[in-house]
């Protein structure tokens, strides 16, 4: 019997917790799968499930919010907490080694539109720490890790936004918001589907 | 307490449970209700409108044994119950008693 793509199966699982619902979803999608293998061919039925599992996501969601109980809601705002503090420290961290790197290196520490760090290496700090805090809360969330990732990406990118609007020091130019919002969303994303893929690999 | 009614999506769906009986299962109702409405459903989407009709109680559902071919997950088999039977002969009535009265020329069948 030929399986269906195994990380798009487990980015399918993240997304929702485990039940008749989710089961009977992923299980007609790999019976499916295996039935178009053998008539059409693996890549054919690979595309398919590629298609069918995009198809599927807002029902999965839309399932798992109509079953969201507020335990289930407390179980998330703890993890997204923890992983933001996480990811708030290593910026810090981050932003700290940078300074002082610079510095050292007789590099003015402060930029276009008089933003703390030089673009560049602001959004690179952006993107390691928001994939970073992704992987944390998905480890973090074992249940619905992609849920709590995009959670997260969105609770940063909230937070950064009222923090540059209400606090008394100089704003940061709207290119650097939305880049960085993007790669935020992106970074906790792709941090939590990393994790998924590394429990696969070792779960192998 | 009055019966719930069905959407158009619900009613395709409620009827292919009576007709596939013991074969009734994801797979099989989308095939079904998407040959039957020339629209291509996503599996989500029929298990989606199930929860639907199993939450209005027009349907019962239990699990099969797992199956390999399902990555050693069960099949979720549908049946009717009787108060899905009443909405369906319900919904019926709606429409013929809704086309009563509409001319031959709209509805040339029945010329």
């Amino acid at each position: 019997m030929i399986a269906p793509p195994l990380t798009a199966e487990r980015l399918l699982e993240a997304l929702s917790e485990q039940s008749d619902f989710r089961d009977a979803v992923l299980g007609d999608l790999a019976e499916e799968f295996a039935r178009r293998a053998e008539a059409d061919g693996v890549p054919a039925a690979r595309s398919w499930y590629y298609r069918e599992s995009i198809r599927t996501v807002p029902h999965l969601l839309g399932h798992w919010a109509r079953g969201l109980g507020k335990g289930d809601i407390k179980h998330i705002a703890n993890v997204v907490f923890a992983s933001y503090i996480f990811g708030a420290a290593l910026v810090f961290a981050l932003t700290g080694v940078v300074g002082a790197v610079m510095m050292a290196l007789g590099v003015q520490f402060a930029v276009a539109e008089e933003h703390t760090v030089i673009p560049p290496v602001g959004l690179a700090i952006v993107s390691m720490s928001s994939v970073t805090g992704g992987f944390v809360v998905a480890w973090l969330d074992k249940r619905t890790p992609l849920i709590s990732a995009i959670v997260l990406g969105l609770v940063v990118v909230i937070a950064a936004l009222l923090m540059n609007a209400l606090l008394p020091r100089t704003p940061m130019a709207a290119w650097y918001q939305i880049t960085a919002s993007t790669i935020t969303m992106l970074g906790t994303s792709l941090g939590a589907v990393l994790y998924v893929r590394r429990r696969i690999a070792s779960t192998k | 307490m009055a019966t719930p009614t069905l959407g158009s999506l619900e009613l395709t769906v409620l009827l292919a449970v009576v007709r596939l009986g013991d074969e009734a299962h994801g797979l099989a109702i989308r095939a079904d209700v998407s040959t039957r409405l020339r629209h291509d459903y996503s599996i989500g989407a029929i298990y989606t409108t199930l929860e639907r009709l199993g939450t209005k109680g027009f349907v019962t559902s239990r699990m099969t044994d797992p199956l390999p071919v399902r990555g050693g997950r069960a099949r979720r088999q549908f049946t009717i119950s009787a108060e899905g039977q009443r909405a369906l002969v319900e919904a019926q009535r709606n429409v013929e008693s809704a086309w009563a009265g509409v001319p031959t020329t709209i509805r040339p069948e029945l010329a």
